[in-house]
Formats: structure tokens, C-alpha cells, sequence
């Protein structure tokens, strides 16, 4: 039987701190766990609570079993809900914890558990990964391959890349891994990943599958130049490689050979106690275990190896450097340590408040300075608009226009032959122009032509429906012809447009002569008031009725 | 999944829409600007006809000549009678002052602007011996969005 | 802390916040400049409105009582003949009465006042001929004192007319 593995940790103070972390962080379990009582609901999906009784770190290790052992991505497990809540914050835990944990555990949950956590956490991706390829290396690489199939290439990527440069059992194990996953690298990683490759048939294999066949040619282009084939053993392992790059590839990756002695004594190695941890033996060998995400010493080419291969190569001083974030976000990350979002929010209400500020202030636009005014126009204009009718004026219309003003003094003075002419040639000059034919008509009505007259007031009533006095000429010129129906038409037309008192008693004495007094006296009855008051109004008012008692049967 | 936050796109199509709401409400300011604008111009050129026709009255007969189109400016305009020189608060000719940047500054430029002109269109009459008329139509024209406006004031001046 | 896949909440970002704040704060600011300067523009048409206004009634008021006055006191030609302005007329009426037109720079008004023939103390109309008026000047035009310009102003607006007294003295 194993002893418990806390048993065997340095100093009880180290099992204690460890037990406080997961009872604080069980806290929360519980109360989630309290609510899921309650509300009978987790994540979709329905679980009995976590039974009581257990320590804390038993109680992780059940939870990490459970989950480990269900199926699907390990994110939509069930029992990934709760164990978040406790594995999550132990990221940053001790180290000692880890390396009294992660022994105790099961290879495989030991594995998963690892890379979830460097999933979760860019910064404490690198230590993960290190502990995942570990955990890697308990358990068979056939095991691991399936297991590490559940996470995203990059982040495999990312830990098992740098391991292809380290010596065996973990570069093979990477290179198997890899290939199995099928990862390619960078051709330029290929002559740094050979050089410290043992020659075996199975690793040179695995090591051709993690170069994308587009790629052989500069792969090999890359060997004859940067692949130092003077050292011994680098000539044939040289060769070797290009033989098996060229030739046909096995359609699966050869699993290197796992033996379990010797994967228990790497265990019983990591137990703290019994050796230094991985962190420690990666602090006393700085130049081939160093973390990918330490400081690069610029003269490592292992190290700068390593750093591509785990897709955090950082350029040699003196290029620029292009970062794929924001500008703030490096300048946040790299001089200040603030939060991404912060910086982006600062940086754009810096940009936005300015602007609001300055769209805000009203600033007076710049008048042009005006020349004094010329005599005459650069370019007279060839119509005007008249700003109270909105009718085009041309010239035309002014020439006709004069010529009906002069009409209009000749037929103020009564010459109604000069004033005739002069508005036929207003007409003439401007068609449409109503006053002109207006004035023909009541020329040609006071000359004594009707016919003409009444054509001349119809033309007029054409162009203006609602012109005044037209109606009423054209009565007159009706009732003068004994038309009477149309002069009564004509008089109710003009009374409805004008409702002109003089209309109304012209009106009225065209139904006296008709005999028709009630029309009339209706007719006079309903004038507005200001009218209705009028001396001839109520005389004639008066007259009417009289009339109309006296001719009442 | 319930939704119950507003996301980015949302808020920014009904900023969209509130925008195209506010374009009508937003014509409207324009369009009461214009209607104002242009009853300051029309009521200011029925003025000045009024003002003319009041000095043709007094004008010598034979002096009333007709003024052609497109006509002649009011603002940096000659000594005619009607509009220059516009006021003298001195005692001799010497302090009369005409519609001028130097002088009118303020009057000078609201003319200027609007580009105010008055045409005069003459029609002399002769009824009788010694009886005289003569139909002058007055037009006051000026530029205003764009636009060639008129106003026309007809007179008739007899020879008395 | 959590990768994004892990998210189950729709939300919005404070990223998503502070853009969407930003693109709001520039829309804004555009409109409300523009706001701004409409409602400036709408108050000084207003304000032209109601100087017209001013305007129209006081030069009807003054209009109604030259056109039917007999002859201008003052002001009158110079000796050399040009013309003279005054922000005071004087003129008698149909009655015969003398009335006098004058305006107040510092209230903006124009006042009517009738003088005695005789002695005594000018007596002001109660309600002022004009009002939100800056400047006024009366211009005599004509040598036989028939013809009385006006030109008033108020904030760059104008108005220029005349009047021509049709009765004689």
C-alpha cells in the first residue's frame, strides 16, 4: 500500500497550509453545493452533492478522479463545474504542494489536471506544461497521446515542443506525441530538435512526421547549412534523417518502448523528499531545462530553440518588435503589469473625450471678406423669381407687365381704346397673363361687345379659377341678354368667392326683377354682420319684404 | 442560454435608428430658418419700393429716368436720390454719408450680402396738354439661397 | 482566469463597453454640436423675427400719422441743401398739432410726445411708438419738407422706408 502521500511531506506546516487552501476554496464548493440542493440544478445537468466527511484534499483527489474518468472534452464533463472551483485557484499554490500532489495522483489525472490548469493560465502555462510532460512520461505514451488529444494543438504544442530537444525518454516521447497528434514544426526547429536526437529508427520516423511534406525540401536545405555534421555521430544521424525524410513514411507514428519500473522510479523521483522537483532540477541545469518563459539569454541557441518551439521566441534585440496585440496592451504588459482592458478603455477615452469636447465647442464659422459691390453683375441673371407669387419673371413678362400698367392708366382715364391696345399687346408679349385679359374683357365689355367680352372673362376665369369680379362681368353681361339662369349662376359664383356686399345687392336686385323675393330676402339675411347693419342692407331688406307681401297670394 | 445583457451590435443599430428619427425633426429646424430668412428680405424690399416710390413723388418730373436691368446697387451705389447719400447728421454736404463699408458699415453689409439692386422701368404718358403721367415700375431685386428674387411696385407719378 | 470557452453568460465586455461608450461620446458630441448650433441659430432667428415685428409696428404707427400730416418742422435741408438726420422729428399733424417723434438709445424706444402750442410742458404718449429699437434716424429729403426718411436698425437687422405727406399746410 502507498503511504499517504501527505505522510510523507517535509514538516507538518507544509500539509497544513496546503489543507487551508483547500478548505477555503471547499468553501465555495459547498455553498455552490448548497444552492445545487436547492435548486436541484448545476450546469444543465443535475448531480447529487459532494458528500461530506472528506478532507480537502481528498476531496480533490475524488473530484479529479470522477472527472478524469468521464468521457467527452474534459470542459463539458460534468464534474468540471465543481472541480473549477477548487483546481483553478490552486494555480498559484506552493510548488511544494504540486510536487506532494501530483505523485499521489493517478498518471492520467495527474496528466489532465496539469494541462487544464496551463490551459487556464497564460502565466502559469510554462510550469504546467513542464509538470504535464512529466505526468507525461508515467504512463504509456500511447495513454498520453489520447489523453493530450482532448487539448488544443498549440497548447500541446507548447509544452511537448521544447521537450523533443530533451534527452530521452521525454524527447522521443514528445516526438511520438507530436507526430501522433499531427504537429508540425517549423522546418528551421528541425537542425536544433536533430542535434540532440538520438539516432533510433522510431524517433528519426517520428521526428519526419513533424515535418509537413511541403516542407522537406527546406528541411533539407536547413540540414546542409545549419546542421553541424562535424561533430561525430551528426554525419550519420544526418543522413539517416534525409533517408528516412525521402522516403516512404509509416501511416502511424512508432510508439517508443514504455517500461513501468522504470516509470514507478521516475515517480518515486518526483515524490518531494526523495529527489529535487522538476522546477529544482530544471533551476540546477538552467541551460537545457530552462522555462520557455524565462528571460532568454540571447546566446542560448538551445534555448532559443526551445522558445520557438514553444511558440514564445522572443526577436533578438535591435529588431522591432510587432507584437499581435494592441500597442497599449504591450506597453501595458510589458512596462506597466495593468490589466488589458484597462489600458484599452484609458486609451479610448483619452481619444473620445477630446473629440466631444471639441465637437461640443460652438466655433463662429470664417466669413469671407466681401468686395464692394459692382455697378453691374458679373453674370445678370436671365429669370427672376417674384418673392410673393414664386412665379418665374423674365424679361418678356416685365415688358408684358409694363404694358398692362400702362393699360391700367389709360382705363383709369377712361381711354379704353388705348388701354385695349396696350393690354392685347401685354397678352401678346405674356399669355398668361390674367390682368391683361381681365382688362380686354372689361374693355370690350364697356365698348359694348359681349361676345367678346365673355370669351375674354372665360379665358381669364381659365387661368385663374377664383379672379375676382370675372363672374360678376360675366352676369351683367347675362342679365343684359335676359340669360338669366346664367347670370344667377354667375352671380352666386362671384358672391361665394367674394361674398362683396356690392355683389350681394347687385345680386339680390337681379331676383327682385325675377320676382324671386324670398331668394332675395334669404340672401340678404344671411350676410355676415358687419354687413348686415348697412343702411342700404336694411332698407332694402325692408323693401323686399313688402314686395313679397304684396305679391303673396 | 437566457440573454438578458444588451450586446454591442444592438446599441449600435439603435443609435442607427435614433439617428434616422432625428433627421426629420432635424429638417425642420432648417426649413423655419428659410421661411424666416426670407420674410426679412421680403419685408425689407417692400421698404425700400415704398421708400423709392415715396421719393418719386417729390422727385422733378424729368427726373424720374429709367434705371434698366439687372439694375443698380443700392450698397456702394451712385448719388441717386432714393437710397444714397443715406443720412447727413452734420450741417453741411460734407457729412452726408452713403451706404459705404466705410461709412454704413452695418447697413453696407447686410446689403452687400443679399447683393440688393432697384431697377426703375419708366413709361411716360401724355393725356392732355399739360397733363402728364408717368408708370414707373419699381423692382427691387436680390440674391437669396441661391436664387434671383424680385419685387415689383408699380407708381404712377403724375406731372403736378 | 477562465478561458473564454468556458463562458456562459452573454454579456458585454468592459471592452466592448468602453468602445461602445467612445463611438457614443463621438456621436455625441457631433450631434450635440450641431444641436447646439441649430438652437443658436434657431434663437437668433427668433430674435430677427420679433425686431421685424418691432419694426413693421412702428413704422405703421409712424406712417399712419406722417402720411396725413401736413409739413416736417425737423429736420430740414442743411442750407447747402443735402440732406440732414436727426433722431427727433418734429412735424405738425392734420389737426395741427405738433408731434414729435424721438427716440431713446438706452431704452430702445421710440416716444411720442405732443408739444403745446403754448406754454407748458411737452406731454408723452403713454405707450411708445416703438420699441427694441437700437438706432433711428429721421432724414429730410425733399426742400418743401414732404418727404421724411426712416431708417431703423436693430441687431444688423434693417429697414429703410419713407413717407411722403400728402396733405398740405
Amino acid at each position: 500500500m502507498i503511504p499517504h502521500p501527505l505522510l510523507v511531506m517535509r514538516g507538518f506546516c507544509h500539509r497544513f497550509q496546503a489543507d487551508l487552501l483547500i478548505m477555503e476554496h471547499n468553501g465555495i464548493m459547498a455553498r455552490r453545493t448548497c444552492f445545487q440542493r436547492e435548486s436541484n440544478v448545476t450546469i444543465g445537468k443535475t448531480r447529487p452533492p459532494a458528500p461530506a466527511g472528506l478532507s480537502p484534499t481528498q476531496d480533490l483527489r475524488k473530484l479529479l478522479a470522477t472527472w478524469a474518468d468521464e468521457a467527452g472534452d474534459p470542459l463539458a464533463r460534468p464534474s468540471w463545474g465543481d472541480l473549477q472551483l477548487l483546481l483553478i485557484p490552486l494555480k498559484n499554490a506552493p510548488t511544494v504542494f504540486w510536487d506532494t500532489l501530483l505523485p499521489s495522483l493517478v498518471p492520467s489525472q495527474a496528466l489532465l489536471a496539469t494541462m487544464m490548469l496551463a490551459r487556464s493560465d497564460a502565466h502559469v502555462r510554462a510550469i504546467f506544461l513542464k509538470r504535464a510532460c512529466g505526468s507525461s512520461l508515467l504512463m504509456p505514451p500511447s495513454q498520453a497521446a489520447i489523453l493530450l488529444k482532448l487539448f488544443p494543438k498549440d497548447l500541446v504544442l507548447a509544452g511537448f515542443g521544447p521537450a523533443l530537444l530533451e534527452r530521452p525518454p521525454l524527447g522521443p516521447l514528445a516526438a511520438y506525441i507530436l507526430a501522433r497528434l499531427g504537429i508540425t514544426i517549423s522546418p528551421g526547429d528541425l537542425p536544433a530538435v536533430l542535434a540532440v536526437t538520438s539516432e533510433s529508427p522510431g524517433t528519426l520516423e517520428n521526428l519526419a512526421h513533424l515535418i509537413a511534406p511541403e516542407h522537406c525540401d527546406s528541411v533539407i536545405e536547413d540540414l546542409q547549412t545549419r546542421f553541424d555534421v562535424s561533430k561525430p555521430g551528426n554525419r550519420q544521424l544526418h543522413d539517416s534523417f534525409i533517408t528516412v525524410l525521402k522516403s516512404e513514411r509509416r501511416s502511424e507514428p512508432s510508439e517508443p518502448t514504455w517500461n513501468k519500473a522504470v516509470a514507478d522510479q521516475l515517480r518515486s523521483e518526483q515524490e518531494p523528499g526523495s529527489r529535487a522537483s522538476p522546477d529544482d532540477q530544471a533551476r540546477q541545469v538552467p541551460d537545457k531545462t530552462d522555462h520557455p518563459s524565462d528571460t532568454v539569454r540571447p546566446d542560448s541557441s538551445l534555448a532559443q530553440a526551445q522558445a520557438r518551439l514553444a511558440g514564445t521566441y522572443a526577436k533578438p534585440a535591435g529588431q522591432a518588435k510587432q507584437e499581435s496585440g494592441l500597442l497599449p496592451e504591450t506597453i501595458a504588459r510589458h512596462f506597466l503589469h495593468i490589466d488589458k482592458n484597462i489600458v484599452i478603455g484609458i486609451f479610448a477615452l483619452a481619444i473620445s473625450v477630446p473629440i466631444v469636447v471639441y465637437f461640443s465647442s460652438s466655433t463662429p464659422p470664417e466669413t469671407p471678406e466681401i468686395t464692394a459691390m459692382p455697378l453691374t453683375p458679373e453674370k445678370a441673371p436671365k429669370f427672376w423669381t417674384d418673392a410673393v407669387t414664386k412665379r418665374q419673371i423674365t424679361h418678356e413678362f416685365l415688358a408684358a407687365d409694363n404694358d398692362f400698367q400702362m393699360g391700367e392708366m389709360f382705363f383709369i382715364r377712361q381711354q379704353y381704346g388705348e388701354a385695349l391696345s396696350l393690354f392685347r399687346d401685354a397678352l401678346s408679349r405674356d399669355p398668361a397673363h390674367v390682368g391683361a385679359q381681365f382688362r380686354i374683357g372689361c374693355c370690350l365689355f364697356i365698348s359694348g361687345d359681349s361676345q367678346g367680352a365673355t370669351k375674354a372673362f372665360q379665358k381669364s376665369l381659365q387661368l385663374q379659377s377664383d379672379l375676382p369680379q370675372a363672374n360678376l362681368y360675366l352676369a351683367r353681361i347675362a342679365a343684359a341678354a335676359q340669360d338669366w339662369d346664367k347670370a344667377l349662376a354667375y352671380y352666386q359664383k362671384e358672391f361665394n368667392l367674394s361674398g362683396d356686399i356690392l355683389v350681394a345687392l347687385e345680386y339680390v336686385e337681379a331676383l327682385r326683377k325675377l320676382g324671386r323675393h324670398p331668394e332675395a330676402i334669404a340672401l340678404l339675411s344671411g350676410l355676415p354682420p358687419r354687413y348686415s347693419g348697412q343702411l342700404e342692407v336694411v332698407n332694402t331688406l325692408a323693401q323686399l319684404r313688402e314686395e313679397a307681401k304684396e305679391h303673396a297670394p | 442560454m437566457n440573454r438578458r445583457a444588451v450586446s454591442f451590435v444592438e446599441i449600435i443599430i439603435a443609435l442607427g435608428i435614433l439617428i434616422v428619427c432625428m433627421i426629420p425633426v432635424l429638417t425642420m429646424f432648417g426649413t423655419s430658418g428659410r421661411a424666416v430668412l426670407k420674410s426679412q428680405n421680403l419685408g425689407f424690399s417692400i421698404g425700400l419700393a415704398h421708400r423709392v416710390s415715396q421719393h418719386l413723388l417729390v422727385m422733378p418730373f424729368d427726373a424720374i429716368t429709367e434705371v434698366p436691368l439687372p439694375g443698380s446697387p443700392i450698397a456702394d451705389g451712385p448719388d441717386d436720390g432714393y437710397f444714397n447719400p443715406v443720412a447727413n447728421h452734420g450741417t453741411q454736404i460734407s457729412g452726408a454719408l452713403r451706404i459705404t463699408k466705410a461709412q454704413t458699415p452695418d447697413l453696407w453689409s447686410f446689403l452687400r450680402k443679399y447683393e440688393y439692386r432697384y431697377s426703375l422701368i419708366v413709361n411716360s404718358v401724355n393725356f392732355a396738354a399739360g397733363d402728364r403721367m408717368k408708370c414707373v415700375g419699381i423692382i427691387i431685386t436680390w440674391k437669396e439661397g441661391g436664387k434671383d428674387l424680385l419685387y415689383k411696385l408699380y407708381t404712377y407719378v403724375p406731372d403736378i | 482566469m477562465f478561458p473564454t470557452s468556458e463562458r456562459r453568460k452573454a454579456g458585454v465586455t468592459l471592452v466592448e463597453m468602453v468602445v461602445g461608450a467612445m463611438i457614443l461620446s463621438i456621436i455625441f458630441g457631433i450631434t450635440a454640436r450641431w444641436f447646439f448650433m441649430q438652437r443658436e441659430y434657431q434663437q437668433r432667428l427668433t430674435h430677427i423675427s420679433d425686431i421685424q415685428d418691432n419694426f413693421r409696428r412702428a413704422n405703421w404707427l409712424m406712417v399712419q400719422e406722417l402720411q396725413m400730416a401736413r409739413t416736417i418742422i425737423w429736420p430740414r435741408l442743411n442750407a447747402d441743401r443735402s440732406i440732414r438726420s436727426d433722431t427727433k422729428l418734429v412735424f405738425k399733424d392734420f389737426n395741427g398739432q405738433i408731434i414729435a417723434y424721438y427716440h431713446i438709445p438706452a431704452e430702445q424706444r421710440i416716444r411720442r410726445c405732443v408739444i403745446p402750442n403754448g406754454p407748458g410742458n411737452p406731454v408723452v404718449t403713454a405707450r411708445p411708438v416703438g420699441e427694441g429699437i437700437a438706432s433711428l434716424s429721421f432724414t429730410a429729403a425733399s426742400i418743401d419738407n414732404r418727404l421724411i426718411s426712416l431708417h431703423m436698425s436693430t441687431g444688423g437687422v434693417h429697414s429703410l422706408d419713407a413717407v411722403y405727406l400728402t396733405n398740405s399746410e
